[in-house]
């Protein structure tokens, strides 16, 4: 009768025990494990840690941003940047008043980085900028209904109109959206 | 009594050689019409090509195609206009001098006032009417001078017909 191989764990450094190479290989995969285990719930750890961090910062850069939106909108609600928008409008409007007075191919007039810039701003705040432009034309005609029909993605003037007949359908336009207050005396 | 033409120190400004040549402003800045309107004599339309999608308010003859100089020798030719050699004055014969500039924009076209031996300028898009002695006066490229003189055209003289002309009791 052959002998019962029993497990002992004393033995396993015997040479002659067949269960070791096993028996070693499981403890050291355990001890892999452990150490994966342990490896995994620090780096884990870390990452909690960077989480948290972030969050922080998301979180007070939340209440900065919220800060700001209130300080803008008590700036808006005083006027203060619509004076300075409107500042601005008039600046970019007097220059390319100026320095395009005498060209008369408006397509190069329309060129004008001051004309392009107003547009933008058109672009951007039409329900601002179309009023001051209405306000422009109806004080000071000028070349103003490309950037009108640019920022509105309209034309009210009649398709063959003149300048005139043109500025004119421009106004009732905006008077029709309460752009402008007043008819022209 | 000072007889003197009166000089008008910021349009010297944009057009420096006015400051040592002869002209005369003969209108108000006026935004309904250009250099072309008055050439063909059409004071109730700005003469400008929009291309597509256009915006409304200019007037360019529906066959020409663009705003090139080409195309303004075609809108010339519409109006009775062949090509020729040179702006100087001729018994019987009205002629336009067409501008181009360096970044070869057509940018004005200047009128002979035959009845008075000058040329004949709306200035630009909100600019004066004026009438000068020279097309050498408002060419270059300083301030808002047009460039060059590229194109002479002319016609036999059809009467004469400018807004200041109009304007006159």
């Amino acid at each position: 009768m052959s002998a019962v191989l029993k497990f002992d764990p004393r033995r396993k450094r015997q040479p002659t025990d067949k269960g070791k190479t096993w028996l070693d290989a499981l403890v050291k995969a355990e001890a892999r494990t452990r150490a994966e285990i342990e490896e995994y719930a620090r780096l884990l750890a870390e990452q909690n840690e960077r989480i948290a961090a972030v969050t922080e910062h998301a979180r007070k850069l939340g209440e900065h941003a919220l800060l700001l939106q209130e300080q803008e909108c008590a700036r808006v609600q005083s006027g203060e940047a619509n004076a300075e928008l409107e500042r601005a409008f008039r600046e970019l409007a007097e220059q390319w008043i100026d320095e395009t007075e005498h060209t008369s191919n408006i397509n190069k007039a329309i060129l004008h980085p001051a004309y392009q810039q107003i547009i933008g701003m058109g672009k951007v705040l039409p329900s601002f900028i179309v009023p001051l432009l209405l306000q422009e034309l109806e004080q000071n005609p000028d070349h103003w209904l490309v950037a009108l029909h640019e920022i509105t993605k309209e034309d009210p003037a009649p398709e063959d109109s003149n300048f005139e007949e043109a500025v004119e359908a421009w106004l009732n336009w905006g008077r029709s959206r309460g752009y402008l207050t007043e008819a022209r005396a | 009594m000072d007889t003197s033409p009166k000089r008008e120190p910021r349009l010297e400004r944009k057009f420096p050689k006015l400051r040592n040549g002869g002209y005369s402003t003969e209108s108000p800045r006026d935004p309904k019409y250009n250099c072309v309107a008055l050439a063909v004599g059409d004071f109730n339309n700005f003469w400008q090509y929009m291309g597509r999608g256009r915006t409304r308010g200019y007037y360019w003859p529906p066959d020409v195609k663009d705003d090139s100089l080409e195309s303004w020798i075609e809108v010339f030719r519409l109006h009775g206009y062949e090509l020729c050699g040179n702006g100087d004055f001729e018994p019987g014969v009205e002629k336009v001098a067409i501008y181009v500039d360096s970044e070869g924009f057509t940018t004005h076209v200047a009128k002979q006032d035959i009845v008075i031996g000058k040329w004949a300028s709306k200035l630009g898009k909100k600019g004066h009417d004026i009438v000068h002695d020279s097309l050498e006066l408002l060419a270059g490229e300083e301030g808002d001078e047009y460039g060059d003189v590229k194109v002479f055209m002319k016609r036999e003289f059809k009467g004469r017909r400018f807004p200041y002309e109009q304007a006159k009791p």
